[in-house]
């Protein structure tokens, strides 16, 4: 706004005077508590230490276990089995000795009784359909739970151990005293469910067709559980919803395969020309330096031939991953196999792909660049990727990330063709997923206890990544001008915003306590940092803390206050008001426009003046000097020949006033403004926001006003503006752009609009 | 992970109605919005074709009407309301199912039977968000929740 001139300033306090008296209250209220707010979240927050900052930084005293793995592991295809024997070597780091270890059996999930199966309620239906009776009633259910068969010391001798759901104490011989080392094994073997059947993160697909299966395979070996200043040992259950709490560590796994499998995991392949044919290899070699185009290593002819193979040798793959939470991997006959080198900062990168050829045309055209531009969008608003590749594999109706690699759908028709909507939720779930490698695999929060802090960041990276994917592959997304991103847009999240309160939760809620997962984990954070960055702080102010956050925690445990803190440590804006709003509340934005009063300057007092001196019992002699008079268009006192003169003009008082103070001002030229309005925003909703206004006047021009969210701070339901201007006012809207998340818009203008729903421009269309 | 698949283990299920009467019009409006993929699986399930909710394709509409009025049904004082389907929008993963149900006459409440998905994925939950004028009340339909008397206001 341009800065008040001293005639608006003295009339703003006028108006303020008025506004005052008329609010004074008559009955005495009880006192209260600090509801306002802006408050600070002292309450919420825990009390900074040496471990985690008050700026958001690890501190000096700041500690993460290492858990290093050591494993072979071999996949029986004919029996769907897989074996397992794992060495952990856990480094602890922390400064308390350690007497038992926990280690995470996240497969006894599938096991028959598992508690999880029965963790929703139940209804009977009348009526049920054959197939869900005989899966619900009759079917023998499956038992995809571990089979340990040891866990002992490296002198060969069983330790003893405790498994409670899918949580297994183990109890060693001594403390693990602080900088401490210890290492055991785990023997174990599970049958591998088919996870398009029991809908699973893992397991194997089966084609019916040629009769092979196509594995992918995660958190499917025994895991260190988290141990750290925040949790102690991080063991809450697994459920089902609540994702993975991991350490950082070294890997080396040799996976024996089927000989005619091709395998993708975590980490580098050690032996490629042991296990590639020399053709495979040759191309192998050829790609690590190609990067305008991905280089098919093995191609869909050569994966069709071996379909019927089914070969009984064996191969063993070699992979050494360095500074990862959790290894998986991809393996079938059924794979073909394309990838190309992707340039990140200083280094090189493959960006792979990995599908069956029920995945093509679609994946071979749009895996591996979709997995090019994730690594390059993410790169520059977090941290160069720091591992030597992505893979992305096609996997039926998943969508799953591990380190390195993960599991994507996005299925073309059986004759080839796919819709729009199969396209773009493949490209989406790629950027997804890849994404994921920033948010949780590398910034490692704990996903068992916050869902959004990985979901809600990675969905909000995504939709960056979409937009930018879609401004490099015009191509791609023709006839559209922007990649249609499903989530990131504020509008998107008003049916969620404004649905009932009753099956709505915080942000700040546990996966598995949550209403509606996605909207809660997903869509709202990733929605809140849009409009956080848009709207609020600025896109430079946001992608600096943005940043400073990523870099912090990269390779290290945050917490959701690590992430708060930091946002504002490196911005100065205050966000207090906006993470308890928008995360550790359900409250939603309405603001709209209220009463709209227009005033004139009068050479007489109103009846309100003699009201208010009245009320005071005071005459007009009792008045300071120089007191001017403003009438309200709609009141008995007003005159329209008030509206005709200039201010100058109407008032003695302001003329003598100049006279007196600024003799020097040519008075034809003081520049007094015609028209005055006073605008009342209401804010029905119980969220805070920067109230953004659009002025338009009688000559067509518009003006922009965003005046700061703490204009709520003293009263957090009804604001008043002074509006003085030159030109008359025709039109007020509030939040123009619809960027703030508004779930009503039918008070947001001024004279109101007749919004028509979207019923009615339906109705009207079909009769068109 | 990603989740509104149909097929996603966390089974995120969910759709919306809007329902506002316009008592000028004599009618309620429907505006039903629901994943497509979801819809797309629901028909599918009930022909041997492999039908594709998308613009370029066929029509479903008879399939749909006939679906829908399997799973809505309004009704007052026992008299059953016809719905009637003007047709549906597609945007991104989203379809909007346009409804309207003629309701001449002022009554107090209409009886309404909802069960939309319920038979394919058991967690799924409907919310009804019932509007006219200024009153506004929302209804989660599920498994255990498949009928309420929806109040028209709020006297
Ligand atoms: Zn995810």
């Amino acid at each position: 706004m341009r800065t008040l001139t001293y005639l608006q300033t003295s009339l703003l306090t006028f108006f303020s005077f008025i506004l005052w008296s008329q609010d004074t209250p008559t009955e005495r209220e009880g006192g209260h508590l600090n509801n306002n707010k802006f408050k600070q979240l002292y309450e919420e927050f825990s009390t900074p230490n040496r471990y985690r900052t008050a700026s958001g930084a690890p501190g000096d005293s700041y500690y993460q276990q290492q858990v290093d793995y050591v494993m072979d592991l071999e996949l029986d295809d004919r029996n769907t089995k897989l074996y397992g024997e794992e060495t952990i070597t856990y480094s602890n780091n922390s400064p308390d000795a350690l007497p038992y270890l926990w280690v995470q059996l996240d497969q006894n999930i599938r096991q028959k009784e598992a508690p999880a199966l029965e963790k929703n309620g139940t209804g009977f239906q009348p009526l049920t359909r054959a197939s869900t009776f005989v899966k619900n009633y009759m079917d023998e259910p499956f038992d995809g739970g571990f089979h340990i068969e040891s866990v002992k010391t490296t002198n060969g001798k069983p330790l003893s151990y405790v498994i409670n759901q899918t949580m297994m104490r183990v109890d060693l011989p001594s403390p693990i005293p602080p900088g401490g080392q210890y290492s055991f094994s785990i023997k174990w073997w599970y049958k591998i469910n088919n996870h398009v059947t029991n809908r699973a993160r893992s397991g194997y697909e089966y084609f019916p067709e040629d009769g092979n299966r196509a594995y992918v395979i995660a958190q499917f070996f025994p895991r260190m559980a988290v141990y750290n200043d925040v949790e102690g040992w991080q063991n809450y259950q697994f459920w089902g919803n609540g994702e993975f709490a991991l350490n950082f560590g070294n890997y080396e796994v040799n996976l024996t395969v089927p000989s005619d499998h091709v395998v993708e995991a975590t980490g580098q392949l050690q032996n490629p020309k042991e296990v590639l044919s020399r053709e495979e290899f040759k191309r192998y070699k050829t790609a690590q330096n190609t990067f305008d185009t991905p280089i098919i290593i093995v191609s869909e002819d050569e994966a069709i031939a071996k379909e019927t193979q089914f070969s009984d040798k064996k191969k063993t793959w070699r992979f050494v991953a360095d500074n990862v939470r959790d290894f998986a991997f991809a393996s079938s006959r059924k794979f073909i196999w394309d990838m190309m080198a992707v340039q990140v900062g200083p280094r090189k990168v493959m960006a792979v792909s990995l599908y069956p050829k029920e995945g093509n045309p679609l994946w071979e055209d749009y895996s591996t660049v979709a997995v090019a531009q994730t690594l390059d969008t993410y790169s520059r608003y977090t941290f160069n990727y720091p591992y030597p590749k992505a893979v992305s594999v096609h996997a039926r109706n998943q969508g799953m990330e591990y380190p390195m690699i993960c599991w994507n759908y996005g299925r073309p028709e059986e004759d080839g063709t796919y819709s729009d909507r199969t396209k773009f939720g493949m490209i989406s779930v790629i950027i997804h997923e890849v994404g994921h490698n920033y948010f949780p695999m590398i910034v490692n929060s704990d996903e068992r206890q916050w869902g959004w802090m990985d979901e809600g960041l990675d969905t909000f990276m995504q939709y960056l990544t979409e937009q930018e994917f879609g401004a490099n592959f015009p191509e791609a997304i023709r006839p559209l001008e922007n990649y249609p991103s499903r989530r990131g847009e504020p509008s998107k999240i008003i049916p969620y915003m404004s649905g009932d309160q009753s099956i709505i939760s915080p942000i700040m809620s546990n996966a598995e306590n949550v209403f509606q997962l996605g909207p809660n984990a997903y869509a709202k954070p990733a929605t809140a940092l849009n409009i956080l960055r848009e709207t609020v702080m600025g896109e430079e102010l946001f992608d600096y803390a943005f940043k400073t956050y990523a870099q912090r925690w990269m390779f290290k445990h945050p917490t959701p206050e690590d992430f708060f803190r930091t946002m504002e440590d490196a911005s100065a804006v205050d966000l207090d008001w906006f993470w308890r709003g928008w995360f550790y509340s359900t409250d939603y934005v309405d603001i709209g426009v209220g009463e709209v009063k227009k005033y004139h300057v009068s050479s007489e007092p109103g009846k309100e003046v003699y009201d208010l001196l009245e009320q005071y019992n005071m005459t007009l002699e009792d008045l300071p000097e120089h007191m001017m008079y403003m009438v309200a268009e709609n009141s008995d006192s007003f005159d329209p020949s008030m509206a005709e003169g200039s201010p100058l003009e109407n008032s003695k008082s302001l003329r003598d006033y100049i006279a007196e103070n600024n003799p020097e001002v040519d008075r034809s030229d003081a520049k007094a403004p015609k028209y005055f309005y006073e605008i009342e925003f209401e804010k029905p909703g119980g969220l805070v926001m920067p109230l953004i206004v659009e002025y338009s006047y009688a000559d067509g021009s518009k003006e922009r006003m965003t005046y700061p969210v703490q204009i709520w701070r003293k009263n957090d339901a009804v604001v008043r503006k002074v509006l003085a201007t030159n030109k008359e006012l025709i039109g007020i809207e509030v939040d123009p752009d619809a960027e703030t998340a508004d779930i009503d818009t039918s008070n947001n203008s001024w004279p109101q609009d007749t919004v028509e729903s979207e019923f009615d421009r339906f109705k009207s269309e079909i009769k068109g | 992970m990603i989740l509104f698949t149909s097929f996603d283990i966390h089974e995120v299920y969910i759709s919306s109605l809007q329902m506002e009467w316009k008592q000028q019009s004599g009618e309620i409006q429907l505006t039903l919005q629901l994943f497509t993929d979801d819809l797309e699986t629901v028909l599918q399930s009930r022909t041997d074709s492999r039908i594709q909710l998308d613009p370029d394709h066929q029509s479903v509409d008879s399939l749909l009407v006939l679906y829908l009025n399997e799973v809505l049904a309004l009704s007052y004082f026992n008299n059953p309301i016809p719905i009637s389907y003007l047709g549906k929008k597609y945007q991104d993963d989203l379809s909007r199912i346009f409804i309207s149900v003629p309701l001449p006459e002022a009554v107090e409440k209409v009886d309404m039977e909802y069960q939309l998905f319920l038979k394919q994925f058991p967690s799924q939950q409907n919310v009804v968000h019932f509007k006219n004028g200024s009153y506004l009340k929302s209804y989660l339909f599920d498994g255990q929740n498949r009928r309420y008397s929806i109040l028209l206001s709020d006297q």
